[in-house]
């Protein structure tokens, strides 16, 4: 801005100085541009007036055709103005006429200093809003002759000249019109002008305008001194956001004394300061608000600027406020692709220099590369490889021997996160593994078990000697990974024809599957998984029940084949249930129904042991999803948490369940109430699956 | 004078970009995101927020948020955020559906805020409940701007 500044001194300081010293008079001249900041640089005045602003022009082009007076001929057009408030614009300038002239070679001219001043009178005691209803004001222009300053007035005189004009604009809809009564009075002579304009801001695009226009000079006073002159012509503005406008157009003169025709090029016009009391031209750009990006290089360095303050900003509050997520958790990204990490890895050590994952320094910010899960420098030897996790891993001592084995708050306390992290990944395996072995492995069937006589079992990798109770265990869990395997493939197909089994429920659901959520069959087993979670214990024993007198062919088989067909049972009735959910809406306890009634069907159905083997697994998944859900400390908060959603619970006691949850895992949300809702306006907790559970005062 | 409009169906997918890319940066500039204590974090979570850093402009504590109320003195984390077309663009991108903002997977309760601070969406993950506080005029330009957003209400 200060150069700015300076390069409008300098230019008003040296102009002058390249006017010859004789003022000539700028034959066939050009309808001078109009005052005002936002007047779309035409001839015809205007009343919008920005509310708080300083404006600068400083190349205001007219382009003059060769006349028989004149050879090609431009004017240019400075100055600077301060709009007030949407009422008062007062401002300075000049203009600088350069032509062609025959037997003079090349012609500068001077023009007289402008000093102006416009104001809205109408409407009078509120800021009238720009373009958006009707308003009346004054415009004076003083032209003076001035040192270097002398050239000729808009009459072609060498006299100073006062333009006085009163000015009626009416916006509507999209559209505008203004007309204007001017009178231009100098030593000798006074001419009138009426003018017109017409405009219409584009739809598609807000900030451009479109004007077409005409003025008519010389109606009053006699023919001599006052000829009749006028032009018409079209102009086209644009203004930008950020304050810059450019604006061309042509105007057709007719008449003593006026140029034949003009091409107009306005701009570039800076404002700085509030365009209306709410927007202000230097303000960041609002996100989704209307924009034409600018020519100028300026918003692009305001916008770097902005960034990089912003991001140093953020930076500082945070240190200041010690939020250690911004800086000190490290996260996994891939080489080259850092705007999304592959995963979170741990906390930065105190050096700044490591980043500690689960007791492992990987160093920051240098190539690393994945050796198992462990993460090694990329210079770093290569050396023996890492014992890698066998999938499934082999348990190492008995599974599920006691039902506190199953408790994850029992076992001994990891030796670091992976640790933690490998063994949770296993969990799932020998928990569904655990209350088998629990409920049937104890069966009288087991021990007749003759996995030599089983030509299934001569074709499977389970070892020819009767296998103990923990590599039972481990061909269960292999078999049972090797069937989900097999039968997710085939649900991957089966989701694939999921949009026409879908075409019952409605359109909606169809729509969202169109629309690419092929995964979406993914959704309802979580809703069944919660169904489960839900479904009482008098629930889960009653199917068990009925269930486990028809399993007992199937637990004959060896413990591999078991865990296959139980494996592929369990991913196909996982994916019927779900099926079942999305389709039917059957709901919790409805889910398990269909479940039973899968069981029962057994004796109708050709491939009984399919069936059986399904419902088998239902019952397996029930308990061992509840096992593995809940521990026991988890089962008795949510019994307790039931209990209390019945007969509501006091402060103290939310207190209690809260602190429980902490402990034992269970998330628990509240006190809390939600405020002018038709649910939970009152105070309740949540506890696990257990939701509204009144508090009381 | 504003008037609750309950989101009555989920939405998801394309529904959800559009909703957060086009129709509420007309209406508001900022969101919230709250991370409770006592629920847990997660790797999603850190991560989610970690994306989100160059939008948020602060984090206090509070007891209250747009739709819910703490009781008995326990605080909350409440990130306030601009809604920049990169923030809209992140959040769109990490969840299938406003019901996904539950901890420990993702912060809870994402709310849209208007310029002065009013909220517009009010999200309460765990209750499966979204609703719009919305003045006539607002209403009535939701139904110009997104006629089956406004069905849906």
């Amino acid at each position: 801005m200060l150069r700015l500044i300076l390069l409008l001194t300098v230019i008003w300081l040296l102009l002058p100085m390249l006017v010859s010293a004789e003022p000539s008079v700028l034959p066939a001249a050009p309808l001078r541009m109009a005052f005002g900041s936002r007047c779309a640089k035409s001839p015809i005045p205007c009343n919008r007036i920005d509310y708080f602003t300083a404006h600068f022009h400083i190349a205001d082009v007219v382009l003059l055709p060769s006349t028989d007076s004149r050879g090609f001929g431009a004017t240019v057009g400075y100055g600077a103005s301060m709009s007030l408030f949407h009422r008062v614009e007062i401002g300075m300038g000049g203009t600088l006429g350069i032509w062609n002239q025959a037997n003079q070679g090349v012609v500068f001219q001077n023009g007289p200093a402008l000093l102006n001043v416009k104001g809205v009178l109408f409407p009078l005691l509120r800021n009238p809003v720009p373009d958006s209803e009707f308003t009346f004001g004054l415009q004076l222009q003083q032209q003076l002759r001035i040192p270097k300053f002398d050239g000729t007035n808009d009459l072609g005189s060498l006299t100073p000249l006062t333009a006085l004009r009163a000015v009626a604009d009416k916006p509507f809809w999209r559209m505008g019109i203004t007309a204007s009564l001017g009178f231009l009075l100098t030593q000798g002579r006074t001419d009138s002008e009426l003018s017109t304009s017409l405009r219409i801001h584009l739809p598609w695009m807000s900030r451009a305008t479109v004007q077409g226009f005409g003025v008519l000079q010389g109606l009053f006073g006699s023919r001599n001194t006052a000829p009749l002159r006028g032009g018409f012509g079209l102009s086209v503005h644009f203004a930008w956001d950020n304050g810059t406008s450019l604006s061309g157009g042509y105007v057709q003169g007719r008449g003593d004394g006026i140029a034949p025709s003009a091409i107009y090029i306005g701009g570039p016009d800076y404002h700085i300061g509030r365009e209306t009391a709410e927007y202000s031209y230097s303000r960041p750009p609002i996100p989704n608000r209307e924009m034409v990006p600018s020519p100028w290089p300026w918003p692009w360095l305001w916008e770097k600027l902005k960034q990089e303050w912003t991001e140093a900003e953020l930076a500082n509050e945070a240190h200041r406020r010690d939020d250690d997520w911004l800086t000190d958790e490290c996260f996994l990204y891939e080489d080259g692709k850092y705007d999304k990490p592959l995963r979170h890895l741990g906390k930065r050590d105190a050096s700044g220099k490591f980043c500690d994952v689960g007791g492992q320094l990987v160093p920051m910010d240098e190539p690393l590369r994945e050796v198992g899960s462990e993460l090694m420098p990329v210079s770093a030897p290569s050396g023996p490889q890492p014992n890698l996790p066998a999938a499934p891993a082999i348990p190492n001592s008995s599974p599920a021997t006691t039902p506190a084995a199953a408790d994850p708050s029992s076992a001994a306390p990891q030796k670091s996160k992976n640790h933690r992290e490998r063994r949770e990944h296993k969990q799932p395996q020998s928990d569904v593994s655990s209350p088998k072995a629990e409920q049937f492995a104890t069966g009288p069937v087991m021990p007749t078990q003759q996995p030599e006589a089983s030509p299934s079992s001569l074709s499977s990798p389970v070892r020819p000697e009767r296998p103990g109770l923990s590599e039972s265990a481990t061909e269960f869990a292999r078999g049972f990974a090797k069937g989900v395997g097999e039968e997710g493939r085939q649900i991957y197909q089966d989701t694939k024809e999921l949009p026409a089994r879908l075409t019952k429920t409605g359109r909606e659901i169809v729509e969202d599957m169109q629309a690419g959520r092929e995964l979406r069959a993914l959704a309802p087993l979580h809703a069944m998984e919660r169904a489960v979670r839900n479904a009482s214990r008098e629930d889960v024993e009653r199917v068990a029940h009925g269930v486990i007198a028809a399993t007992k062919e199937w637990l004959d088989k060896p413990a591999y084949e078991k865990g296959e067909s139980l494996g592929r049972a369990t991913t196909s009735l996982a994916a019927d249930a779900a099926m079942g959910v999305l389709t039917e809406v059957l709901g919790t306890i409805g889910t398990l129904r269909k479940i039973e009634r899968t069981a029962e069907a057994a004796d109708h159905v050709r491939d009984a042991e399919k069936v059986v083997e399904k419902a088998a697994h239902a019952t397996e998944r029930v308990v061992g999803e509840t096992a593995r859900r809940h521990t026991p400390d988890q089962a008795s908060l949510i019994e307790l948490a039931k209990e209390g959603q019945a007969r509501g619970l006091s402060r103290t006691d939310a207190a209690t369940l809260k602190q429980w949850g902490a402990e034992y895992g269970v998330p628990v949300r509240g006190p809390e109430v939600h405020p002018n809702r038709s649910h939970g306006k009152k105070p309740h907790l949540h506890v696990g699956p257990v939701d509204h559970i009144p508090v009381k005062d | 004078m504003k008037t609750q409009y309950t989101v009555r169906r989920a939405v998801e997918g394309s529904q959800l970009r559009e909703l957060l890319q086009d129709i509420a940066p007309q209406f508001c500039r900022r969101y919230l995101l709250v991370v409770r204590s006592g629920l847990g974090t997660s790797q999603t979570l850190h991560a989610f927020l970690s994306r989100l850093a160059p939008s948020i402009v602060s984090r206090k504590q509070a007891s209250e948020w747009p739709g819910t109320q703490l009781l008995d003195g326990e605080l909350a984390d409440v990130y306030e955020g601009e809604l920049s077309h990169y923030a809209t663009e992140t959040i769109a991108a990490s969840v299938g559906s406003l019901l996904d903002f539950q901890q420990p997977s993702l912060p809870e309760d994402l709310s849209l805020l208007r310029e002065d601070g009013s909220p517009w969406l009010i999200t309460c993950a765990h209750e499966g409940d979204i609703y719009l506080e919305l003045s006539d005029q607002e209403h009535q330009e939701l139904q110009r701007l997104a006629p089956w957003f406004a069905r849906l209400l």
